[in-house]
Parts: structure tokens; C-alpha cells; sequence
């Protein structure tokens, strides 16, 4: 199959898999046989398209062109790919999950959400696979605009509220800021068309470079930095295959993929002429990374925990993409930040599935109420326990790699606080996840409770300890990855 | 001669003097529906006479014109199709046929607006147009006595415009000696006079004002909530971006060379009030209490940045003027439409709650409604979001930043407008007081369709609009 086609597939194939699951959303086996299956082959593709490129072929295809020059196009390249691939392949984990609670649940409208999920993965494999800004940007509202009735999903009026905050404050915040700077960057550059080494250099005074960078920082309000970060808090009461979905797979990640791809693929070395916005992102960043981490520890409930948790970890994507500019630090930042949103996704699909299932099986995720849950569900647990490790930056799980990245980036670039800041958020996840996890593995249940709760059931237990081994896995894979990053990394150490 | 040469050739003046004729026979018409048949019938054979030209790519002499003719009457066709039902939930049998003769009769005089090539033309049409229109607000006077300040304001504004244009169209003759628009006839002249320059700054007033560019848009708004569902479309969008077209022609002739230094003037003065268009529209639909007011602001805030693309000049700028027109009209052309739709009971207004729920009564209209809300913003792969994009290209390019900024600023404020009204729509209940949604939404799909449609096929391809703009573009400013 050529990569061209299997570009197009990539984008097809969820967005029939959810006009299917409009058409075939009864009974509920075949639904639900129809969304995992959508979602199975959507990874398939992306994995096939991974190896694709990592034997060196590259693809392009335009899908319309609205306006002369501004074509809606999709690219195969090896940071578009992978990113792509982590989320189709979460994805799919998701997929049963969503199977799973929606049976558990006996959600009134599970076809809806699926078919809106199985939307939102098309565009997030949108954004991915952009050839260009426009694209980009086309994706990233449509992804907007999906997720927001995942949010919303349950009728619950706080959750129509969180799902409604966050759908004016992408929206605003795309049409504000996003939209004039992909025209202004057309304008000056005269493409809008992603390129290792990035479109800008020549075109752009410094002071362009600077406004240019804070408005394409500003647009990504999906990317959780100060003030945009309250949305993610917010939607920490979603239901769970919805948090998981969207911080995990979708929404969050495409934030720090946005800002990676910003600053790689159309800043590239002109970063350093942005120096005073980088320098004030990175900043920002670190602010924010370390009030949301400690922001963490006063919440009870394990959901906005890990909401904060997630806010802090986005972070650490900003600061690898920001950190990129600066002498030989320059790709160490962003391979760093690559390798961080590989981390996220599966820590964070981790944790949400976890929780998702102790809620199931208990009721609630308040911290309190934990105690001496783990020795009942010690599968749920052993995989949350993971998923903290791996938050944490405790070698050899996935979160440990991008800390040792940053780390090398923050020295080479002499912002060795932004690396102290990145070394303290992990601590403070660290002390935030496993103190809940260690009173649930050893401390005593309350007399009051059922002596055996419900279990959750094994659709929502398969998944949670699939995403927990992905976590795991990215010791093994670390140096193919590097290979594959090879264009991204550069001349990193 | 040819059946589609006699059209090509007399097609506008068909158009307008057919539907003068037929909707004065639609006045007279006893009954109701033999009246509305009539029209309905009226108003697709004059749709078909305007697209025809462009279809065949036999445009002529006057692209826009042309292009602007076709989107009205297509627009108005439409609105026709849904006024039938409409109407007959707001009249007796004796004043419906009456409602309905007088809208096709403003359609005809709109579209002769659009036609004109000459400022006398321009300035009976607009007049005839504004009269006509504040007739139909009138007629809402007989169901609900709050609609009189309205049908007042619309007469009032008429006749003042309409003496600003008669003293602007004798004092640019005076000046430039010809009534033409073209631009030809202007430029034959070595310099205009003082009295010319006063002439079309009158004009463009008188213009402006027709068309409820901000600040003189109170009126505008007013009117569309006031006036009769059935004929909301017409007075609301039909009249006023007809009476915009006219604007935009007088603009392009103060840009003739024969304006000398003024004309960067003109330019700037044309530009500021699109800022104060998008700023004053903007910050109005966001607190519109009332659906079809708020329909209105958008238009208003829409030809804001059309004016500030205009401005901003050259052929880019006047092809995104005319990008951000058919966006802006498509839009309100769905907001009213849904508004009509929501109201069982309809009187002098068709409040936001009204709206409330809908999408579990009605979801094809919600769903239409939505789309349209989110074209309102800009939202890629839709009409108005390549309006944006060219009117920041334009604005850019010529180095207005503060004129980009405002197009942004005007897609900003309404991300809140789409927000309250997707969640009115999706996450409200219906309040019991308004009662369940009216019967006979089928009559309003054709209205819907044509908006959604429109909305997202040239939004997904732009390639067909945007060489109809082109066109009409180099053929307004005389480029080759």
C-alpha cells in the first residue's frame, strides 16, 4: 500500500468508523465490536504508516484547496507519524475502555460518544499528519469542537459548563491569536507549508519573531499554560473514558504537539532571534508547572489531582520546545519534549483509566477513600502505581527519559532553573500520586466499608493495564525512537 | 434573438419590473394562498433569471452586479419558500397577501439597486427599497403596537437618506458631470470638483445608512426584529446588502484617479467605520436578547470588516469585501430562519429563549443554526472563515495591523455570540411558557439548505466564489 494512501486511510478510516457508529449503534455488541474494530484499524494504519517512514519513504496529499496556495493537505513525516501512532494506539486501549464503562455505566447515549470520539482521534490524526498550518489549524478546531460534547457527555450541568469553558476559550483563543499569526506567517514567509529547519528564517524581523511566537503560544490554549490551563481543571469531572480521552489522547496532547511542532517545523533556528517571547514562554511554563504541581496536593479528589498533574506535565513539553533554541541545546529541547508527550499520553491514559475503574468498582476517587483499596484491586492499583512512577521521572518508566533530556537541554541552554523546576514537579508528582497509592496498598479499609467491592469489570481493567506495560515499554524502545527522531533530534548530544 | 440572449441582455430589467408587477398583483389577490403560490413562483423564476447569466458565465459588463443579483434573489427565493407557513401563523387571510406583494416589490427594488449603474437609478431604487421595507415593518404595527417605534424609525431613516442621496447624486452631476458609476465618466474629467467630492460623500451616507452600517445601524436592527418572520428575510438582508452593494460602488468610484489625494481619504474614512461596524456590531450581538437582532449585529459587525477589506483597497481587499458579504448574508439568512422556526406564537419578537432546547425539537434546524454560528466566527472550511482570511491578508498586506487586529477582535466576539447560542440550543431546556416548536419546519429547509450549503461547499472549495469575486473585483476597478 503507498504511503499516500495510507495518509488518506489514516484520515478516512476514523471518520467512517464514527459515521458507522452513527448508522449501527444497535445492538450494542455489534456497536460496540464497530468502535474497537474503528479503532484497531486506525492504529494499524498509523503503524503502518510509522514503518513507512522509518524506512525513509515520505507521502503528501491535498485533500482540497478552499483558496489558491492554502491547501488542505497532509504530510508523512517522522514527528507528525509518531505522534499519530502514540494516539491512535491509545486510541484504541480507549476505545475498549469507553466498551467497557459504557456497558458498566448503562450510559443513555454511548453511540453519540463514541462517534464523537472515534471525530475527535480523526482530529487529532489531523492535526498530526498536517502538511501546513492551515491544515493544522482546520484540525485543531475541529478537534475543538468534538471534544466538547465528550465533555459535556452525561448532562451533568457542571460538566456542561466545564465542556462549554472549554470549547469558547479554544475557539476564542484560536480565532484571537492562532488564526493572525498562521496569516501573518503566510504573509511574510509565503508558505504556510511545515519544514524541518522551519519557514521563517529571513523573512522576519525580531520583533515580528517575538509577537509571532507569543501569538502561536497564546493560540494553542489546548497546551494548558497559565491562563488557558484552567480548562484542564475543569474538565477533571468528565466521565472517565472522556478525561482519558481528552488529556490523554487527544486534546492536551495536541497542545504540546502544536507547540513542538510550532517551534520546530516554522520557527526552527529563527527561536533564537524570538528569544525575549521563548525566554517568557519558558518561564511562564515553569510558573506554571510548579503552581500546578503544588496546586496538586490540595485537592481530595484523585480526579482533579491528576488534572493539576497534567497541567504540570504539558509543561514540561513547552519547556523542551522552548528550550530548543539556544547553541547545542537546540535539539536536545525538542527531542526532549518529543519523548515527554509520548510519556504523557501513556502515564496519563494510565492514571485516568485506573481511576475510571476505581470509581467504577468504589464510587468515588477521594483520596480518603482509598484506603486498603489496592489489596482488592491490585491489577488497577499496580498499573496506577506505574503511572505515578512514571509522572514521577522514576527510571526505567516512559517519564523518566524526557526529565534526563530536558535536564541536558536546560544546562546547554543556561537555564538550568527550568531543569531544577522540571527535577521539583516530578518530585511533587511523585509525593502527590504515590502517597494515595501507598495508603491504598497498605493502609487499613474503614470498618464501614463492603468488605468486597465490585470488581471492574475486565473491559475496563485490560485496557488500564495495557496503557500501564506502554509506560514500561519505553525503555526498550528509546534508542529506536532516537532513530526515528533523527530529523527532529539533529545535533543533539 | 435568442431566448437566453434576450435574457443576458434584458434578464435585470425583467427581474425587477416582473416582480414590481407580480407583487402588486399579489396586493389585490383574495386569497391567501393563491397569493403565496404567486410569489413563491415569482421569486424562483426571478432566481433563475439571475443565475443564469453567471452559470453561463455571460456576466457582462457588471460582474457585481450580476454576482450581487443572484445571491439576493437566491436568498430571497429561498425565504419566499419559508415565508407561506410563516406568515399564516402571523396575518388574517386579508393582510397576507398584502405582506407578501409588498416584499416582492422591496425584492425588486433591491435588486434594481444592485443593478444600477447610475446614481439617479441607485438613489429611486434605494429610496423605493427603504419605503417598501418600512411598509412591511408597519404591518407588524396591526399585530403588536411595540413594533411602531420601529416602522417609524425605518420611514425616518428612508427619507433622510434618501434626501442625502438626491442632494449627493445633483451635487456629484454638478461635479463630475455625469450620473454614471462606472468610472469612466468620471475619469474623462481633469479633476473633481468640490461639489463632486461632497456629492459622493453624501451618497455613501445616505448608502450607509440604508444598509444599517454602523453607527447608523440602530434602525437596522430594530427593523429586523420588528418586522413580520415571513418577511424578516427580505428587509433584513436583502435590502440592506443591496443597499451595501451600492456602497461598495460608490466607494470603488472614490477611488477613481479623478479624486486625487482624497481618495486615501475616502479609503480611511471607509475603514474606520468598518471598525466601528465590527466593534459596535460585535459588542451587540453578544448581548442581543432577541434572535433576530442579533442576526442583524452580525451583519452589521460582517459589513464592518467587509468595509475595512474595502478599505484597505486593491483587488484583494474588494474580493474579500465581497467574500465576507455572502458569509455575513448566508449567516443571517439561518439565524432568522431558526428564529422562525423556534417561535410557536409569533409576535413583535423572537426572543434568545425561544431558542432554548431546540436542537431536541428541531435538531436539523439547530444543527443548521449551528453551522451558521460557527461560520459567524470564522470557523475553517466554512464561507465567512475565507472571508477572514482574505480580509487579514488584505489588511496585512497594505500594513493596517489595527484594521487585522479589528477582523480578529470582531471573530473573537463571536466565538461568544456561536457559544450562547450552541449552548441555548444543545444544553437548555425549552421553557414551558414558550411552548413547543411550530409545525411546518419542511418550508423552512429550503431557506436552511441553501444557507448550510452555501456556508460549507465554498467554504471546503472557494475556488468558484473566488473567481466570481476576482472578477467582479477587476471589473469594479477597471483593472485588466
Amino acid at each position: 500500500m503507498s504511503i499516500e494512501t495510507l495518509l488518506l486511510l489514516a484520515i478516512a478510516a476514523p471518520l467512517a468508523h464514527g459515521v458507522l457508529l452513527a448508522v449501527l449503534n444497535r445492538p450494542p455488541g455489534l456497536r460496540d465490536v464497530v468502535h474497537v474494530g474503528g479503532a484497531i484499524a486506525l492504529a494499524t494504519i498509523c503503524a503502518m504508516l510509522m514503518a513507512e517512514v522509518g524506512a525513509g519513504y515520505r507521502g503528501r496529499i491535498v485533500v482540497a484547496e478552499p483558496l489558491p496556495d492554502l491547501e488542505l493537505a497532509f504530510a508523512a513525516d517522522p514527528l507528525g507519524v509518531a505522534f499519530a501512532t502514540v494516539a491512535a494506539g491509545l486510541g484504541a486501549l480507549c476505545a475498549l475502555y469507553t466498551a467497557g464503562w459504557m456497558r458498566l455505566t448503562k450510559d443513555k447515549a454511548p453511540a453519540r460518544f463514541m462517534a464523537f470520539s472515534a471525530l475527535a482521534l480523526a482530529a487529532t490524526v489531523g492535526v498530526a499528519l498536517a502538511a501546513n498550518l492551515f491544515t493544522f489549524f482546520v484540525f485543531y478546531e475541529v478537534l475543538a469542537i468534538a471534544t466538547f460534547p465528550l465533555l459535556a457527555h452525561g448532562g451533568d450541568r457542571a460538566r456542561g459548563r466545564a465542556g462549554a469553558y472549554y470549547l469558547v476559550l479554544m475557539l476564542a483563543l484560536a480565532m484571537g491569536a492562532l488564526l493572525p499569526a498562521i496569516v501573518w506567517t503566510g504573509v511574510v514567509a509565503g508558505t504556510l507549508e511545515f519544514a524541518p529547519g522551519g519557514i521563517l528564517a529571513g523573512h522576519v524581523s525580531v520583533i515580528g519573531a517575538n509577537v509571532l511566537l507569543a501569538l502561536f503560544v497564546l493560540g494553542i490554549g489546548m497546551a494548558a499554560l497559565f491562563p488557558a490551563h484552567r480548562w484542564l481543571t475543569l474538565a477533571s469531572g468528565a466521565a472517565a473514558p472522556a478525561a482519558a480521552l481528552v488529556f490523554a489522547v487527544t486534546a492536551a496532547s495536541v497542545g504540546g504537539f502544536g507547540v513542538l511542532r510550532i517551534a520546530a517545523y516554522v520557527f526552527g533556528p529563527v527561536l533564537r532571534e524570538a528569544s525575549v517571547a521563548a525566554n517568557a514562554v519558558l518561564a511562564l511554563a515553569t510558573i506554571t508547572l510548579l503552581g500546578a504541581s503544588l496546586a496538586a496536593f490540595g485537592r481530595r479528589n484523585m480526579a482533579q489531582r491528576l488534572s493539576y498533574l497534567c497541567v504540570a506535565q504539558l509543561c514540561a513539553v513547552t519547556i523542551g520546545a522552548m528550550l530548543g533554541p539556544v547553541g547545542e541545546g537546540l535539539a536536545a529541547g525538542w527531542f526532549a519534549a518529543a519523548l515527554q508527550l509520548v510519556a504523557y499520553g501513556a502515564a496519563t491514559a494510565t492514571l485516568c483509566f485506573a481511576l475510571g475503574a476505581i470509581e467504577a468498582a468504589s464510587g468515588g476517587v477521594e483520596v480518603d477513600d482509598l484506603a486498603g483499596l489496592g489489596r482488592r484491586m491490585p491489577w488497577v492499583f499496580a498499573a496506577l502505581t506505574l503511572g505515578a512512577l512514571s509522572f514521577a521521572g522514576a527510571p526505567p518508566l516512559a517519564g523518566a527519559w524526557p526529565r534526563l533530556w530536558l535536564t541536558i537541554a536546560a544546562a546547554d541552554h543556561g537555564a538550568l532553573w527550568a531543569g531544577l523546576a522540571v527535577a521539583a514537579g516530578a518530585l511533587m508528582a511523585f509525593a502527590a500520586l504515590t502517597a494515595p497509592v501507598t495508603r491504598a496498598l497498605f493502609a487499613i479499609a474503614p470498618a464501614d466499608r463492603p468488605a468486597t467491592p465490585d470488581r471492574a469489570p475486565l473491559l475496563l481493567i485490560v485496557p488500564t493495564i495495557g496503557a500501564g506495560a506502554l509506560t514500561l515499554m519505553l525503555l526498550v524502545w528509546l534508542n529506536p525512537i532516537a532513530r526515528y527522531l533523527a530529523e527532529l533530534r539533529g545535533g543533539a548530544p | 434573438m435568442s431566448a437566453l440572449v434576450f435574457i443576458d441582455a434584458h434578464g435585470g430589467a425583467l427581474m425587477v419590473f416582473g416582480l414590481m408587477i407580480v407583487g402588486a398583483i399579489c396586493t389585490v389577490t383574495p386569497a391567501p394562498r393563491t397569493a403565496a403560490t404567486i410569489a413563491v413562483a415569482a421569486a424562483i423564476a426571478a432566481a433563475a433569471l439571475a443565475t443564469l447569466p453567471i452559470v453561463r458565465g455571460a456576466a457582462g459588463a457588471d460582474p457585481l452586479g450580476a454576482g450581487a443579483t443572484a445571491l439576493l434573489a437566491i436568498v430571497a427565493a429561498a425565504a419566499f419558500i419559508a415565508a407561506g407557513p410563516v406568515l399564516a401563523r402571523e396575518f388574517d387571510r386579508r393582510t397576507r397577501p398584502i405582506a407578501l406583494g409588498l416584499a416582492l416589490m422591496a425584492l425588486a427594488a433591491a435588486l434594481a439597486t444592485t443593478q444600477a449603474r447610475d446614481v439617479l437609478t441607485l438613489t429611486v431604487a434605494l429610496i423605493a427599497g427603504g419605503l417598501l421595507c418600512a411598509c412591511l415593518t408597519s404591518l407588524a404595527v396591526l399585530r403588536a403596537r411595540a413594533s411602531a417605534p420601529a416602522a417609524f424609525g425605518a420611514v425616518l431613516t428612508t427619507l433622510c437618506a434618501g434626501a442625502l442621496a438626491l442632494a449627493g447624486a445633483g451635487l456629484l452631476y454638478a461635479g463630475l458631470g455625469a450620473f454614471d458609476l462606472a468610472g469612466e465618466a468620471a475619469a474623462a474629467h481633469a479633476g473633481a470638483a468640490r461639489a463632486g467630492v461632497v456629492g459622493a460623500a453624501l451618497l455613501l451616507v445616505a448608502c450607509a445608512a440604508l444598509a444599517g452600517v454602523a453607527p447608523a445601524h440602530g434602525w437596522a436592527a430594530d427593523v429586523a426584529a420588528h418586522t413580520p418572520h415571513g418577511a424578516a428575510a427580505v428587509v433584513a438582508i436583502v435590502a440592506r446588502v443591496a443597499a451595501f452593494v451600492a456602497l461598495i460602488r460608490l466607494h470603488t468610484l472614490t477611488q477613481a484617479e479623478v479624486f486625487g489625494p482624497l481618495s486615501l481619504g475616502f479609503a480611511y474614512a471607509t475603514a474606520g467605520l468598518g471598525a466601528i461596524g465590527v466593534a459596535a456590531g460585535s459588542i451587540q450581538a453578544i448581548g442581543a436578547s432577541d434572535a433576530r437582532r442579533l442576526a442583524a449585529h452580525a451583519l452589521t459587525a460582517q459589513f464592518g470588516g467587509a468595509l475595512i477589506a474595502l478599505g484597505a483597497g486593491g483587488i484583494d481587499g474588494a474580493i474579500a469585501a465581497l467574500f465576507v458579504i455572502a458569509a455575513g448574508a448566508m449567516t443571517a439568512l439561518a439565524l432568522i430562519v431558526g428564529a422562525a422556526a423556534a417561535r410557536p406564537q409569533l409576535g413583535a419578537s423572537a426572543p434568545m429563549s425561544a431558542l432554548d432546547g431546540l436542537a431536541r425539537q428541531r435538531p436539523f434546524v439547530a444543527a443548521g443554526v449551528g453551522v451558521a454560528a460557527f461560520g459567524l466566527t470564522g470557523a475553517p472550511l466554512t464561507l465567512a472563515f475565507l472571508g477572514k482570511w482574505l480580509s487579514v491578508e488584505a489588511a496585512l498586506a497594505r500594513g493596517w495591523y489595527w484594521a487585522a487586529i479589528a477582523v480578529v477582535a470582531a471573530s473573537f466576539a463571536a466565538v461568544f455570540v456561536a457559544g450562547q447560542l450552541v449552548e441555548r440550543m444543545y444544553f437548555r431546556e425549552r421553557p414551558a411558557q414558550i411552548g413547543p416548536t411550530p409545525a411546518g419546519a419542511l418550508a423552512l429547509a429550503p431557506a436552511l439548505l441553501t444557507a448550510v450549503v452555501t456556508t460549507l461547499v465554498f467554504g471546503w472549495n472557494g475556488a468558484a466564489p473566488l473567481e466570481a469575486a476576482r472578477v467582479a473585483a477587476r471589473a469594479m476597478l477597471g483593472a485588466p
